[in-house]
């Protein structure tokens, strides 16, 4: 499930992801609260990660300033 | 011919009770690692060409057991020696034709680097497709049980959601299955080890004992 669709937007399952991900809760929370499977939150996340969205620290996922500037423009 | 397990060459096969081995792989679903099931059960199975007929009714059932398969922590991950742009295709026209829309991802292991670690080409069948093999991978990523089915003949969704149910009923209880075991049957008490246990077991009212080493209960 790649994060980025070849128009250069964020996927909808980004989109679902990160506005979950914003408020700093592990991949096991994101898929609890999103439904999505746990084996493509974890694989959408390290797209995230690897396409500088977002990172994780301690366990739990943050968005980078470029992951938050990128969800602000595809909600807005 | 790809070297396995550091002293095998050829078309190998996995070993029951050991790690799963590793993959990193395209899926209809994007790139899946073996590690992103990690917590799940996982069947992974594989059949032999995409747009081909038994393999059609294959995928229509499997969706069917899908959210059987979800009540039980399992995910199902297919695959072929196809791209993704033909499961697409596939999936697509599945939906199209029969109405059902398969909801797992299916690797595109063109390069056949999953088939040949997991031994699912068999030369002597095809050696440019996989034949019907079916892996249960427990949530700590070891093979539990493997299943091959010949090219010709479609699989029981049946006897795979058996064998689920048996393998974690014997991780539950700590007990075996009997043949033709189906939940709320009887299970099996692992057989005494010692003269003493032996004893013990054949005077244990609490067990339906037919002698010291066949002993069954209900749950």
């Amino acid at each position: 499930m790649a994060c980025i669709n070849a128009d250069g937007a964020l996927t909808e399952a980004a989109t679902t992801l990160m506005k979950v991900i914003i408020d700093h809760h592990s991949l096991e929370e994101v898929a609890s609260i999103t439904d999505i499977p746990l084996y493509l939150v974890r694989a959408t996340a390290r797209d995230l990660i690897d396409t500088g969205l977002a990172f994780e620290k301690d366990g739990s996922f943050y968005l980078t300033d470029l992951g938050s500037e990128k969800l602000k423009q595809t909600v807005a | 011919m790809t070297e396995l397990n550091g002293n095998q060459t050829g078309y190998g096969l996995p070993r029951l009770g050991e790690p799963a081995p590793d993959f990193e792989a395209v899926t209809t679903q994007g790139t899946l690692r073996l590690s992103d099931f990690k917590g799940s059960w996982l069947i992974l199975f594989s059949h032999p060409a995409d747009f081909t007929p038994v393999c059609t009714t294959e995928f229509v059932t499997f969706t069917e057991i899908y959210p059987e398969l979800k009540k039980r922590n399992v995910q199902l991950l297919g695959l072929s020696i196809d791209s993704v742009y033909s499961h697409i295709g596939w999936i697509r026209n599945i939906e199209e034709k029969l109405g059902v829309k398969v909801p797992f991802p299916i690797i595109a292991d063109l390069n056949k680097e999953v088939a040949t670690k997991y031994g699912m080409i068999m030369p002597g069948e095809s050696k440019t497709e996989t034949s019907r093999c079916v892996f249960f991978i427990d949530p700590d990523g070891k093979l539990r049980a493997m299943i091959y089915y010949p090219l010709t003949t479609g699989r029981n969704m049946q006897e795979i959601l058996r064998v689920v149910d048996a393998l974690q009923t014997t991780d539950k209880h700590q007990v075996a299955t009997p043949a033709n075991w189906k939940p709320g049957d009887k299970v099996i008490v692992p057989a005494p080890n010692t003269a003493s246990m032996a004893e013990q077991r054949v005077n244990d009212k609490s067990l339906e004992v037919i002698d010291w080493y066949l002993s069954k209960k209900v749950l």
